[in-house]
C-alpha cells in the first residue's frame, strides 16, 4: 500500500508539473511524461536534500513531494477543474474509441497490452540480481542511502562517482517505501515511454500505422531487455529521446512549452548518464535553427533550464574530486582531438567498430528506415514530408556526435575496442528515434493515392 | 537462365531466413554456434539475407531484364517483408527470453526474495547469506584480489552489495589489512560442491575459529576452534576464518 501511495505522489508531482508547462497534452501521454518527469526531478531534489544534510527517509522525501505538490496545485488552481473535466471526457471517449476499432487495431492493442503486462509483471516480480553494474554501483548506492540516510557511507566505500545518482535515488525511494523490488521502475519507464511514443506518432499518422510502429519498436530486441534491467541505458534513452521528440515538435509548432519539456528531459538525461556527448546535439540543433530563423531566444530558454540540471552533478564532482565540471571540457576535448590531425587508420578502425556495434545490432530497423526513405524519395518535395526534415537533422547530428565522441574517446583510452557492448547500449536511443521517423514517413493508403 | 537463378535465390532467401530465425531462437546461439558448428558470427547470416534480398528487389517479374528500384510495388513488397522480418525476429527473441522467466514466476508466484535471488545469482548467494548470518555487521573481511578464477568473490563491487554493512578489504590493500577481522575461505570445490575450484587462502593462518558452510542437506554451520590449514580435508568447503583480536 505504501509503495502505491509513494508512487502516486511521484506521478502526481510530475503530472502537475506537466500541467504548468503545457495544458493541451492528452491524458495518456501526459501520464507517460508525468512518471519520468516526476521520478527524474524527485531524484534530483533527493540529491540536493542529501547535500544539505537532510536525511533521506520516507518522511522527509514524502514531505518534499507533498510540498512540491501543494505549490503546483496553488499555481495550477484555475486550470485544475478544467483539466480534470477534460481528462474525464478523454477517458469516456477512449472507451467509445475501443469499441469502434477494427479487428487489426484491436489485435495490436491487445498485443501491446499483453507486452506491457508481461514487462511490468517481471519488473514487480524480480529483484536486482542479474544486473552486475546495478549490484556493484546503482543499487548498492541506493541500499546504502536508504539504510544510512546520507551519501557519506557510500562515498567512503569507493566506486561512487562513476555515474550520476538518478537511478540510485529512484531505487532509494522504492526501498524507503518498503519494497525490495525497485526494478519495476524500468518497466514503468518502458511502458510510459511507448505510450508517449504512440501518441507522438499518432499526431501525424493514422491509428493503424501508429500502433504498428509502436508494436515494432516496443518489441525491439535492443530495447526490450532493458525493460527489466536495472541499468542506466534505458532511462537515459527515455529522457534523451523524449527530449528530442519535444525538440522536433517545437521546431514544427514553435511553442515554448515544447522547448521547456525538451530542456527538462534532455537535462534529466545528463542526470542519468553525465558523460555521453549527445547533450551537444540539441544545442547544435538550436544553433542551426536559430541561425536559420534568426531567433535566438530559444537558446536562452533552453539553456536556463538545461544547464542547471546538467551542472548539478558536474559541480558536485568538481567539489568532491579533481574531475572537471567545465561544460566546455567535452567540447574542447573533441576539438583538440580533431585538430591535432585525423589519424586515418583510427578513423577506419572506428568506422568498422561503430558499424559493427552500433548499426549491425539494429540492422533490420536501419534497413526499414532506408527503404521507407527510398519509398518516399519522390515525395520529399511535398510540404507534408518536408516538415519532417528537422528529425533528419537530429538523426544526422546524433550519428555525427556518436562518431566524433567515439573518436575522441579513442584518443583518451587506448582500450576502446574492449567495450563494444558499451557502444551498443549507448546507441539504443537511436532505435526509437529511427522507428519514430519510419512512422512519420510511412505511407498511408490515402497518401499514396 | 536468369529466371532460374532468381528462382533459386527466392528459395535461398527463405531458407536463410528460417536458419536465421532458428539461430536467434536458440538460447545463447551466438556462443554455441560460433564455438561448435560454424566458427563464424551467425549474425552474418543477416548480411547473406540482405544480399539475397537485394536480388529479390532487382528482379523484374516475368522478364529477363533487371530493374533497380523502378517499381513502386517492389519497394512496397520489400517494406512489407522487412516489417514481417522485424516482427518475427522480435517475437522469436522475446519468447526465447520470456518463457523461462514467466514459467518460474507462474510456478512460484509467492517466492521469497531469497529464492528469487538464489535463482538468478546461483550458489554464490548461499555463501553470502552464510557470511551475513555468521559475522557481525561491523566485520571487516579479507578477500582475494579481483581475478577471473573467482569472478564473484574477488569482485569487491559485486560482493559488497550482498554483505553490506560488512566491509571488504582486498588482499593487496596493505593499509587496510590490519583492520581485518575475518577472511573468506574459498574451498577446493565450488560453493555447491559440484565442481572444482581454486582454493584460497593457500597459507596457514592463525585463527580464533573456522566457520564452514553447512553440508548439503544440513542447516547448521560447522565451527572448528582451531587455526586454518589449507591442507585440511574440510577445506573442500567454503567458509570464514575468524581472526584472533
Amino acid at each position: 500500500m505504501t509503495i502505491f501511495l509513494g508512487l502516486f505522489l511521484t506521478v502526481l508531482f510530475g503530472f502537475l508539473l506537466t500541467l504548468m508547462i503545457n495544458k493541451s497534452l492528452k491524458l495518456f501521454p501526459r501520464l507517460g511524461i508525468a512518471f519520468g518527469l516526476g521520478i527524474g526531478l524527485q531524484s534530483l531534489f533527493m540529491f540536493y536534500m542529501a547535500l544539505v544534510r537532510i536525511p533521506l527517509n520516507v518522511l522527509n522525501v514524502s514531505l518534499l513531494l507533498v510540498l512540491l505538490i501543494i505549490i503546483l496545485v496553488i499555481l495550477n488552481r484555475n486550470d485544475l477543474p478544467k483539466i480534470f473535466k477534460k481528462s474525464m471526457m478523454e477517458l469516456i471517449n477512449s472507451k467509445k474509441t475501443i469499441f469502434s476499432l477494427n479487428i487489426y487495431e484491436k489485435l495490436l492493442i491487445f498485443y501491446l497490452i499483453f507486452i506491457f503486462l508481461y514487462i511490468n509483471w517481471m519488473g514487480f516480480y524480480w529483484p536486482v540480481a542479474v544486473d552486475w553494474d546495478a549490484i556493484a554501483l546503482y543499487d548498492f548506492r541506493a541500499k546504502v542511502f536508504s539504510q544510512t540516510g546520507f551519501m557519506d557511507e557510500a562515498i567512503r566505500r569507493g566506486y561512487f562517482f562513476g555515474y550520476p545518482l538518478m537511478t540510485s535515488m529512484a531505487h532509494t525511494w522504492i526501498y524507503l517505501l518498503g519494497s525490495l523490488y525497485p526494478k519495476f521502475i524500468y518497466s514503468f519507464f518502458y511502458t510510459s515511454y511507448f505510450i508517449v511514443f504512440y501518441y507522438f506518432v499518432r499526431e501525424f499518422k493514422s491509428r493503424k500505422v501508429s500502433l504498428m510502429v509502436t508494436m515494432l519498436a516496443t518489441t525491439s530486441p535492443m530495447l526490450i531487455g532493458h525493460a527489466f534491467l536495472a541499468y542506466t541505458n534505458f532511462p537515459y534513452s527515455y529522457y534523451y529521446s523524449i527530449g528530442l521528440f519535444f525538440l522536433f515538435f517545437w521546431s514544427l509548432k514553435e511553442k515554448n512549452s515544447y522547448l521547456i519539456f525538451a530542456a527538462l528531459f534532455i537535462g534529466l538525461s545528463t542526470w542519468v548518464r553525465a558523460f555521453e556527448p549527445f547533450w551537444m546535439v540539441p544545442i547544435l540543433f538550436l544553433i542551426i535553427y536559430s541561425l536559420l530563423k534568426k531567433k535566438f531566444s530559444s537558446i536562452l530558454i533552453y539553456s536556463l533550464i538545461f544547464f542547471p540540471i546538467q551542472q548539478s552533478w558536474r559541480i558536485y564532482l568538481k567539489s568532491m574530486s579533481s574531475e572537471s565540471s567545465n561544460i566546455n571540457e567535452q567540447v574542447w576535448q573533441g576539438i583538440k582531438a580533431l585538430t591535432i590531425g585525423l589519424d586515418f587508420s583510427t578513423v577506419f578502425d572506428l568506422t568498422k567498430f561503430v558499424f559493427k556495434n552500433s548499426l549491425i545490432p539494429m540492422m533490420p530497423v536501419v534497413l526499414l528506415f532506408v527503404f521507407v526513405i527510398l519509398n518516399n524519395l519522390k515525395n520529399f518535395k511535398l510540404k507534408k514530408i518536408k516538415q519532417f526534415l528537422p528529425i533528419f537533422l537530429l538523426i544526422f547530428l546524433n550519428f555525427l556526435v556518436l562518431f566524433v565522441g567515439a573518436y575522441v574517446f579513442t584518443s583518451i583510452w587506448l582500450g576502446w575496442k574492449e567495450i563494444p557492448d558499451s557502444l551498443t547500449r549507448m546507441s539504443i536511443f537511436l532505435v526509437p528515434l529511427l522507428f519514430f521517423t519510419i512512422g512519420l514517413l510511412f505511407k498511408e493508403e490515402k497518401l499514396s493515392k | 537462365m536468369i529466371k532460374f537463378l532468381f528462382f533459386i535465390n527466392k528459395i535461398v532467401f527463405f531458407v536463410l531466413l528460417m536458419i536465421n530465425f532458428t539461430l536467434f531462437s536458440l538460447r545463447d546461439s551466438y556462443a554455441f554456434v560460433y564455438k561448435n558448428i560454424l566458427h563464424f558470427n551467425p549474425y552474418l547470416f543477416s548480411v547473406l539475407i540482405i544480399i539475397s534480398f537485394f536480388f529479390l528487389l532487382i528482379e523484374q517479374p516475368g522478364s529477363n531484364k533487371l530493374t533497380f528500384f523502378s517499381k513502386p510495388k517492389v519497394l512496397k513488397l520489400s517494406l512489407v517483408l522487412i516489417i514481417i522480418y522485424i516482427f518475427l525476429q522480435n517475437n522469436f527473441l522475446l519468447l526465447r527470453n520470456a518463457i523461462p522467466l514467466v514459467k518460474f514466476s507462474l510456478q512460484n508466484p509467492s517466492a521469497s526474495y531469497d529464492i528469487k535471488m538464489r535463482t538468478h545469482v546461483g550458489p554464490f548467494y548461499d555463501f553470502v547469506k552464510f557470511v551475513k548470518e555468521n559475522t557481525p555487521p561491523n566485520a571487516v573481511i579479507l578477500h582475494p584480489v579481483q581475478q577471473s578464477r573467482w569472478p564473484e568473490v574477488s569482485n569487491e563491487g559485486y560482493t559488497r552489495y550482498f554483505i553490506f554493512p560488512r566491509e571488504l578489504v582486498s588482499e593487496g590493500d596493505e593499509e587496510k589489512k590490519e583492520n581485518v577481522t575475518y577472511i573468506f575461505i574459498i574451498g577446493r570445490k565450488s560453493v555447491d560442491g559440484k565442481s572444482n575450484s581454486d582454493q584460497w587462502p593457500t597459507e596457514k593462518i592463525s585463527a580464533k575459529r573456522l566457520i564452514y558452510m553447512p553440508k548439503a542437506g544440513q542447516t547448521e554451520s560447522r565451527i572448528l576452534e582451531k587455526s586454518y590449514d589449507p591442507e585440511d580435508q574440510i577445506n573442500d568447503s567454503w567458509g570464514m576464518i575468524e581472526l584472533k583480536k
